[in-house]
Order: structure tokens, then C-alpha cells, then sequence
């Protein structure tokens, strides 16, 4: 129960999201693409290497027992 | 606009027996919205056409995993881009969980998994599946995302949803250890929804907030693992039982922030709670630092703690009767207890010139090791119990054994390419 009334929780928010974005249509971007050049470093990016952050997620979700919101899963469980 | 809040509204209202339905429902309906929407926003990208090559070793509690990784992603005519995954674990584990609970052993588990990427103006469709086989794991998934970008790519809401089905099996051995057949154990089901905002706050900072809620329901326990009771002055195993259902929730924020110099730092934090009474957080602050036109450095810092499962017990202090063996709900995974840990690591990049690569854009040859130190409160190291000094005589009484602790290394080398 505890998960589906968080879930309305987040379809809620969700259209509060949406509403607020209907609402804000006329704003103009703050950050200019020209004034994006620190933004787009490689160095930037919240998953550099997918290859390995993929490979560390797995073996961190294997070990403990909190999981999700970190942007990557998978099956299997290889944690006998 | 009314036809899509008044199906909304119906999905708030109704209670579906089956919630997997229902969160496809609110899924559906989220993504209709989402299409419904017109904004003025720079076109979004696929991500780059790119080849690694990887191979992975981690050490800790006498367990090996080591094994390859390839991942290759193609773009297509500017409008989709499919990848593709093989992995590879092998694995021999002689842990306190095998060494006091069972046997020593190796086995291999492949995973293989595929997806393809779809870009129409400022949304990408993403779709992916995973297949993961080991002599007694069998594990399917399939996921689907989009995300879409707002106020000139300042902005990308994204949502997913993944469902998963497992086989869990044990191994029949002979009397040499040697596999001779393997029983299905249980089946298990895994759904997760989750929604995430990112956002560009200004020219040097990016910030992203996510949310999951996931759905396990089915057999979720490791049939090779054992609770302990007390019977006099010994212990029995006998075997756990878990709930059958299991919903969580986890909320995580993320911050990447250009320094005055060529430099990042990224500090992250999530929470995690669970029907279970598990309750967990974790921090991580990492430091990027190129040297050069070729090196990038990385520092990172990684700290975790959770408190244990409400039905949780390092060991019984009675021996059930046939009657609590089939109702009690009980547990002495170490997974389950309350612990924390801590992981210190560095990953180091070389870009190589190109010149005698020319089909390459880029090459890099990449380093990362971590450590990660484990500290159990309440997970004793049985094998200390089990263990006899010079007299024969036990090392430690049992139950009283010391609070269990270790340390894993962590190695990954990989070769990139982009073409």
C-alpha cells in the first residue's frame, strides 16, 4: 500500500510538473547555447563510461539492500 | 486535454487488483501527455557511436568475480541508435555465507542485453531488454524510458518502466560437488517506475532529481542461505522465509559543477525505504580532473549504511516448531541486517592520439580500482564459532562470535573507441 500511494504521490507531482511547465511556455533559456561550453565538457557528464557504471551499479545493488534512483539496472542476481 | 485528465482521473481513483497494470496505466497516460505538449527547445541528441571493451575483477570475503564486457552502440540515419551488451561473470565464492552454510564453488553467469534508442525532435523512446542465465539464476527484463526536453534543452523530464521476470533454482551436486541437476525454487516478479527531472541551473552547474518505486513480488530469498536457531547450547539452520511481496521507494539527487578551473565535482545523495523496514542512505562526492589534452583523473568517495530488515536476526534464541517453521518469517542474510560501508576509489583515462587510428574519433585507455570496507553490526562471522583453539575447545561460544567486517578491491580496465 505504502507503494501505490507513493506512486500517486509521484503522478501528482508529475502533473503539478506539468502544469507548471504549461504555464512557464514563454520562458526563454536562461543559458544561452553559446554560454554552454563548461556544460557540455566530457568531463560534465553524470555517466561518463557507461560500461563501468553499469558493472558498478549491479555489484553495489547485489550488496545492499537499498535499490533504484541511480539511472541503470539489470536482471540476474550473481550474489550467491 | 479533458479526455486525457478524466482517464487520469480514473486511473487515481480506480484500486487495480494487480498493480503491474496500473502502473502501466499511469505510464501510458504520462506519455500521452507528455506527446501532447509543445515546447520551443533545442533538438536532443542520440548518444554517441562508441565500442568498450572491459574486463572486471572484484576480490572480497574469499569471492572472485571476474569476467569480459562489451558494449557497442551504432547510430542510424541520425534517428535511432541500438547497442548491445554481453557480460560475463566468473565466479568461485568461499564466503562466511558458503563456508558456514554450505560448500565452496564456481559457476558463470552471462548477461546479454539490447536496446535501441529512438529520436524524434526533443524525444527519445528508449527500449531495452536483458537476459541473464546462470546454472540456477534465470533472470528476463524488459525496460522501456523516454525522456523529453524543455526551454531550450535547459530541461528533460524522464520517465521509465521495467518488469522483470527470475527463475530461481538450487543445484543438485553428487558427492563430488559435481552438478547433477538443479530444482526450481520459485519464480519471481520485479517492477519499477521511476521519474526524474534534470536540469541545467546555470552555465557551469547541472542538477538531477530522481524517484523509483519498485514492486518485487514472488520467491525473494537465496535458497542456499540458512537462519540460525538456538537448541541448547548449539545452533540449527533451518531455512528462511520472506514475505512474498516487497515495495520500496528511493529518492536521489544529483549535482555536476564545473569549478573555476578545468575541473568537476558531483556530489550525490539518495534515501531508500522498503515495506520491509529497511531504511538506507547513500553519499558519493567524486572530483574529475583532466591533466593535459590526454589524462583524466578521478577521485571519488562512496558511503552507504541501512538499517536492518524487522524480521532480521543474526540468530533465533528458540528452536521453532513445525508449526513457526512454516509461519515465522525469519532471516539471517547479513544483506538483510543493518550495516554500513565505505568505498574509496580512483579511475584514471588516457586519450591516445588518433594519428595511427585514423577510422577512430577517439580512443581512450581507462584504470579504475575501488575498495569497499564493509562493517556488519549485528552479522557475526560464524566461522569463528565454528572455529577451536589449541584445546579444542571453541574460539569464540557460539553467539558470540564478533561482529563480521571486510574488504573488497574492485579492478576495472577498459578500451574505448568512438567512430
Amino acid at each position: 500500500m505504502k507503494t501505490r500511494r507513493s506512486i500517486n504521490v509521484s503522478l501528482v507531482l508529475l502533473l503539478t510538473l506539468m502544469a507548471l511547465l504549461q504555464s512557464c511556455s514563454g520562458i526563454k533559456p536562461w543559458v544561452k547555447p553559446y554560454e554552454r561550453e563548461n556544460i557540455a565538457d566530457p568531463i560534465m557528464a553524470f555517466d561518463r563510461d557507461p560500461i563501468d557504471s553499469k558493472f558498478m551499479s549491479h555489484g553495489f545493488g547485489n550488496r545492499e539492500a537499498a535499490i533504484g534512483a541511480e539511472g541503470s539496472g539489470g536482471g540476474g542476481c550473481g550474489c550467491n | 486535454m479533458a479526455v486525457i485528465k478524466t482517464l487520469l482521473v480514473k486511473t487515481l481513483m480506480t484500486n487495480p487488483l494487480v498493480i503491474g497494470k496500473a502502473l502501466l496505466y499511469r505510464v501510458l497516460c504520462a506519455l500521452i501527455i507528455l506527446g501532447s505538449i509543445q515546447y520551443q527547445a533545442f533538438a536532443a541528441v542520440l548518444p554517441e557511436d562508441r565500442a568498450d571493451f572491459a574486463f572486471h575483477s572484484y576480490e572480497g570475503d574469499n569471492s572472485e568475480f571476474r569476467g569480459p564486457s562489451v558494449l557497442i552502440r551504432k547510430q542510424f540515419a541520425n534517428r535511432a541508435s541500438i547497442w548491445a551488451n554481453y557480460y560475463v561473470d566468473m565466479n568461485s565464492a568461499a564466503s562466511v555465507d558458503v563456508e558456514t552454510q554450505g560448500s565452496a564453488y564456481t559457476e558463470e553467469r552471462t548477461e546479454i542485453s539490447g536496446g535501441i534508442d529512438f529520436l524524434h525532435d526533443r524525444t527519445l523512446l528508449s527500449l531495452s531488454v536483458t537476459n541473464s542465465s546462470e546454472n540456477d539464476y534465470e533472470a528476463d527484463s524488459i525496460a522501456f524510458s523516454l525522456s523529453q526536453e524543455f526551454f531550450g534543452d535547459l530541461s528533460t523530464l524522464s520517465l521509465s518502466y521495467s518488469t522483470g521476470e527470475d527463475e530461481v533454482y538450487q543445484n543438485v551436486r553428487d558427492a563430488d560437488r559435481n552438478i547433477v541437476d538443479r530444482t526450481l525454487e520459485g519464480e519471481a516478479t520485479h517492477q519499477r517506475f521511476s521519474l526524474g527531472w534534470t536540469q541545467i541551473m546555470t552555465k557551469s552547474w547541472i542538477l538531477s532529481l530522481n524517484a523509483e518505486a519498485s514492486v518485487d513480488e514472488g520467491f525473494l530469498r537465496n535458497p542456499y542461505r540458512s537462519a540460525r536457531a538456538l537448541n541448547n547450547d548449539n545452533f540449527t539452520s533451518i531455512p528462511e522465509l520472506y514475505p512474498t511481496t516487497r515495495n520500496s521507494q528511493a529518492y536521489a539527487i544529483k549535482s555536476m559543477y564545473y569549478l573555476p578551473y578545468r575541473a568537476a565535482i558531483q556530489l550525490e545523495y539518495r534515501v531508500f525505504n522498503d515495506s520491509w523496514d529497511i531504511e538506507a542512505s547513500n553519499y558519493q562526492i567524486k572530483y574529475i580532473h583532466p591533466f593535459g589534452k590526454h589524462w583524466i583523473t578521478e577521485l571519488r568517495v562512496r558511503a552507504y549504511e541501512q538499517t536492518q530488515a524487522e524480521f532480521y536476526s543474526d540468530f533465533l534464541e528458540f528452536l521453532p516448531n513445525e508449526e513457526q517453521l512454516q509461519t515465522l518469517i525469519r532471516a539471517s542474510d547479513k544483506e538483510l541486517g543493518t550495516y554500513d560501508n565505505i568505498t574509496l576509489g580512483f579511475a584514471l583515462s588516457y586519450e591516445v592520439e588518433t594519428k595511427w587510428l585514423s577510422w577512430f574519433d577517439k580512443v581512450s585507455v581507462n584504470f579504475a580500482y575501488d575498495r569497499v570496507s564493509t562493517s556488519y553490526d549485528n552479522f557475526s562471522d560464524k566461522r569463528l564459532g565454528q572455529a577451536v583453539n589449541e584445546n579444542d575447545g571453541r574460539l569464540f561460544p557460539i553467539g558470540t562470535e564478533p561482529a563480521f567486517s571486510f574488504d573488497a578491491d574492485i579492478v576495472r580496465m577498459f578500451l574505448s573507441f568512438w567512430y
